[in-house]
């Protein structure tokens, strides 16, 4: 899909783009690596998304002792909101908030 | 065409997100995000970095050497263990530390790094050359 924010346009697949969402929606701001294959379908796809998510300037990775965590940049955020907005007009965002019930999303 | 592939592209990322949420919400419930600062910390004399004066504890001193040695980022278990406290009060000196902007904390529930910003290594620096000179 195509996402463009501040003139810049973005093409993300379905998962890069339920990557971002996910992060911006967690109340932690970050995933871990076992989170992001949730999304993405398994351990090689995980890292193929954030991979490409962070040479995009999307995405941040931290790696310390085996452990990796992923966040959003600023930029990431945006290109997370403006999915959001994309999917509140669509009239999918329903699906998330009935999903997840008054869970803040 | 080209609308109707964004639009089940877009469909297939909130069906996975609304699916993912609730995962990751459920597996956030057993662990901790907080913890609150050590009791006992003693206040060492400031340290002055970029023209301001610096104030720490021993415990928040102790931290930024620990994260120093390790390049600039440490987990939350090593600094834990490096200080002796325990997982929970090294979180909450850590918050201290990301008050003064010292460090920034990457968290999940499962998962804590903390990374030393900028301004935190030229404290950390700086509270080593301290350190140094007051041994010699």
């Amino acid at each position: 899909m195509h996402v463009e924010v501040d003139g810049k346009r973005y093409k993300l697949e379905w998962r890069e783009a339920a990557l971002l969402l996910l992060m911006r929606l967690v109340e932690w701001g970050a995933l871990t690596l076992s989170d992001v294959e949730l999304v993405a379908s398994g351990h090689i796809g995980a890292l193929r998304a954030v991979r490409r998510l962070m040479e995009l300037g999307l995405v941040e990775g931290f790696n310390v002792r085996g452990t990796r965590i992923f966040a959003l940049t600023e930029e990431g955020a945006r290109v997370a909101d403006a999915i959001r907005r994309k999917a509140e007009l669509a009239g999918l965002w329903r699906i998330v908030e009935e999903g997840v019930g008054s869970g803040g999303a | 065409m080209e609308e109707l592939d964004e639009l089940r592209e877009l469909t297939l990322a909130i069906r996975r997100v609304a699916e993912a949420l609730e995962a990751v919400r459920r597996r956030a419930q057993r662990h901790v995000m907080d913890g609150p600062p050590p009791k006992r910390q003693h206040p060492l004399p400031p340290i002055e970095v970029e023209g301001r004066p610096i104030e720490l504890t021993d415990k928040q001193a102790a931290a930024l050497l620990v994260l120093k040695a390790a390049g600039g980022a440490e987990v939350i278990s090593v600094i834990a263990r490096m200080t002796g406290l325990t997982s929970k009060l090294s979180l909450g000196l850590a918050k201290q530390l990301a008050e003064k902007g010292l460090v920034r904390i990457v968290a999940t529930p499962q998962r804590k790094i903390v990374v030393l910003t900028p301004l935190g290594w030229k404290v950390a620096e700086a509270t080593e050359r301290e350190l140094e000179r007051r041994l010699r």
